[in-house]
């Protein structure tokens, strides 16, 4: 999977990383390219070019990646193959930017899907009574499109809106007794909005709408910043 | 062999300043290679992987993915309990063994 609009340096220098590090550990460098591509992901041809000078020739970061995981195994007194004691940084910074083919970047949830999962926190609970919404806010959940704080925010708002509407209906009921209560419906001078019961289904609709505003407003403009950053 | 006991060293402590840098503040992959870099402590980001893979093995510190404000999602690395209690005992360790190696190699008489 390409990234569109990801320059053609990255996609070479991921792609020629992969290729170094295909001898080491699956995680290991499953790791070390994520860890990569994380750092490439959005930057212009420019921003990239100097990011990948600072991350250095694959092959030597194969090396010492070789070298680290042959120390962390069993022995803990094997010999050195690291690089020249002072060198360290010199030997990283010299290292050339190497091009190759295309890598995935970091796996962000697609715009679109982000839609369809806001779609299904919407209107999931008019198919599927509660259980539909429930299935959106999970999805959600599983989602890279936001930031743990956004889904925390996301889903305490509906559900602490339900709670102090909860109390607010179980206070008028207690306050107006079941006689008024029943008057109130029936008598057709006195408008229903005055009921918590009534007016809330619209305030819990509005606040969890609002909610899928504000998330569909950061799915997308998250993206697209991060298409136009510079770092 | 010069070049070697540099990198002996780092061998020895450099799993010990990841457990400090990560008491501090989850931090993500280049971040922490950056530091360590910094410091001498790593040779490149190549280095730092093979090292937090075993960590994460042995239970010490433990990830999570976190999307940043205007980037990509990112694989924060982070304390376990067993992490916290690794990094104490070093911490109780390295001074008396830092002093003891100073008293016992002594000073270098031939160099300011």
């Amino acid at each position: 999977m390409t990234e569109p609009g990801m320059p053609g340096t990255v996609r070479e220098y991921l792609a020629s990383l992969e290729h170094a590090l295909a001898d080491l550990p699956a995680e290991t460098s499953r790791d070390i390219i994520g860890a990569i591509r994380e750092e490439l992901y959005g930057l212009d041809a420019a921003s990239a070019a100097e990011r990948i000078r600072r991350f250095g020739d694959p092959q030597f970061i194969a090396s010492e990646a070789r070298a680290a995981g042959a120390r962390s195994a069993p022995a803990m007194n094997e010999a050195n193959t690291g690089s020249p004691q002072g060198g360290l940084r010199t030997s990283t910074l010299a290292a050339p930017a190497m091009p190759v083919a295309a890598v995935a970047l970091a796996p962000r949830t697609p715009r679109w899907f982000s839609g369809v999962i806001l779609v299904v926190m919407l209107f999931g609970g008019l198919v599927l009574p509660v259980l539909g919404t429930l299935v959106g806010f999970v999805m959600m959940w599983c989602s890279t499109a936001w930031t743990r704080t956004e889904k925390w925010i996301a889903t305490l708002a509906p559900v602490l809106t339900y709670l102090a509407l909860y109390l607010a209906s179980v206070a008028q009921r207690s306050i107006l007794g079941p006689g008024e209560m029943a008057r109130f419906h029936r008598e057709p001078l006195i408008p229903q909005s005055i009921l918590v019961d009534t007016v809330g289904m619209y305030i819990q609709a509005a606040v969890l709408t609002a909610v899928c505003a504000a998330l569909l407003c950061r799915a997308v403009t998250r993206r697209d910043n991060t298409e136009g950053r510079v770092v | 062999m010069a070049s070697d006991i540099g990198a002996q060293l780092r061998k020895g402590v450099v799993e010990s300043c990841v457990l400090g840098l990560l008491s501090r503040e989850p931090m993500y992959g280049w971040q922490l290679s950056e530091t360590l870099i910094d410091t001498g402590m790593i040779a490149s980001i190549g280095t730092l992987y093979p090292i937090l893979s075993r960590m994460r093995a042995q239970g010490l510190v433990t990830t999570y993915d976190e999307a940043s404000e205007s980037g990509p999602v990112r694989k924060y690395y982070e304390l376990t309990a067993a992490g916290i209690a690794q990094l104490a005992s070093f911490r109780q360790q390295w001074g008396p063994f830092a002093q003891s190696v100073v008293t016992l190699v002594g000073k270098d008489e031939t160099h300011d």
